[in-house]
């Protein structure tokens, strides 16, 4: 298992990958309001190690962008349209030395399953072992759908229809580790839930979900596989702690 | 996406494979499933309806709810549902909400 450094930085520099001119100069703006400075034209190739504690804007999850970004060590997401607190929160993990951090669309997160991606990346570079892959592919597949559809878009259900300009809100992803363990977070932009936080409560003294209810797994679920887990700042994050072995 | 399910009879079973990742991404797809499987269980004598899973690399809390709604259907038609042939890593999820007590899991 390889262990891994925890170092705390300072000053942010905010770079981007395929982005045009008009997708950089509004990285550069919400930068600015930040802020945070920023380095390159916004179309850095990939193909060098993140200088430290560096955010890089992805102009798209296509063309190897996420394994390439995870390999180098960025901190990145793909924040246009998003609120400019998602960079804020992308360069305030890097500053602390966060391993992990990803934002993306809610749109983009009930699309696409980018668990693979990361659980791919911290199994290759021996951050977390092969055995564990599974649960952190369930854990976090819970935790973004709770962030994505109860958090976000109001719904109860993947198939419930939704306001369109929810879905550009953001779900953030973000794995700090230390020598035994991985603490997951999972961040919305929703207003969080009180309900949720008293049945995770609840959960975690013993209840059980109603057997025959199609509903209501989700946390029960997360409160068993998790070695820890509960819900931060007024429950916007669901942050989750697993073994890396 | 990487959920697909198809579905045929096999005597009076009606198979629903499964292939891929059942996440909340590709749940869209659970609702096609749901009515096609009683249309064809209406067209075609069913006894069981049996979900092979074998190909199935995760399951979440949306799908595990799709297979409730499955079964409180095929309870109205006094059908069985048979969850079948589930990767240890989809069985101990299936163990842990406790499907045993309601599905007949066979490996």
């Amino acid at each position: 298992m390889t262990s891994v450094q925890t170092e705390s930085h300072s000053l942010p520099v905010i770079r981007g990958t395929g982005l045009d001119s008009a997708g950089w100069t509004a990285v550069v703006r919400d930068a600015a309001g930040l802020g945070l400075a920023t380095a390159g034209t916004g179309a850095e190739p990939l193909d060098t190690p993140a200088p430290s504690a560096s955010v890089l804007v992805l102009a798209s999850v296509g063309d190897d962008a996420v394994p390439k970004a995870l390999a180098q060590g960025y901190s990145f997401g793909q924040t246009a349209g998003l609120d400019p607190l998602w960079l804020q929160r992308l360069a305030t993990e890097a500053a602390a030395g966060t391993h992990i951090g990803w934002c993306l669309s809610t749109g983009d997160m009930v699309r696409e399953r980018v668990t693979p991606w990361l659980l791919d990346h911290l199994v290759a570079t021996g951050v977390l072992g092969e055995q564990m892959r599974g649960d952190c592919d369930l854990l976090l597949t819970e935790a973004i759908a709770n962030a994505s559809l109860h958090g976000n878009l109001r719904i109860a259900a993947p198939t419930d229809p939704f306001d369109p300009a929810l879905a550009r809100r953001g779900v953030g992803v973000f794995a700090t580790v230390d020598d035994n363990s991985l603490w997951w977070r999972v961040w919305q932009e929703g207003d969080g839930s009180p309900d949720a936080e008293a049945k995770l409560e609840a959960l975690l003294g013993g209840a059980m979900p109603d057997l025959e209810n199609p509903g209501g797994r989700g946390l029960f679920i997360v409160s068993r596989m998790a070695q820890a887990v509960r819900f931060e700042d007024a429950g916007r994050c669901l942050a989750m702690r697993v073994s890396r072995v | 996406m990487t959920t697909m399910i198809t579905q045929a009879h096999v005597g009076t079973d009606l198979v629903a494979t499964a292939i891929g990742s059942l996440t909340f991404q590709g749940y869209g797809e659970g609702a096609r499933v749901l009515d096609e499987l009683f249309q064809k269980s209406a067209a075609t004598p069913t006894q069981r309806i049996v979900f092979e899973l074998g190909a199935v690399d995760i399951i979440d809390s949306h799908w595990l709810g799709f297979l409730i709604r499955v079964l409180k259907r095929a309870e109205e038609h006094k059908i069985e549902v048979v969850l079948r042939g589930a990767r240890p890593g989809v069985r101990r999820v299936m163990d842990l909400v406790q499907f045993g007590r309601l599905f007949t899991i066979e490996a």
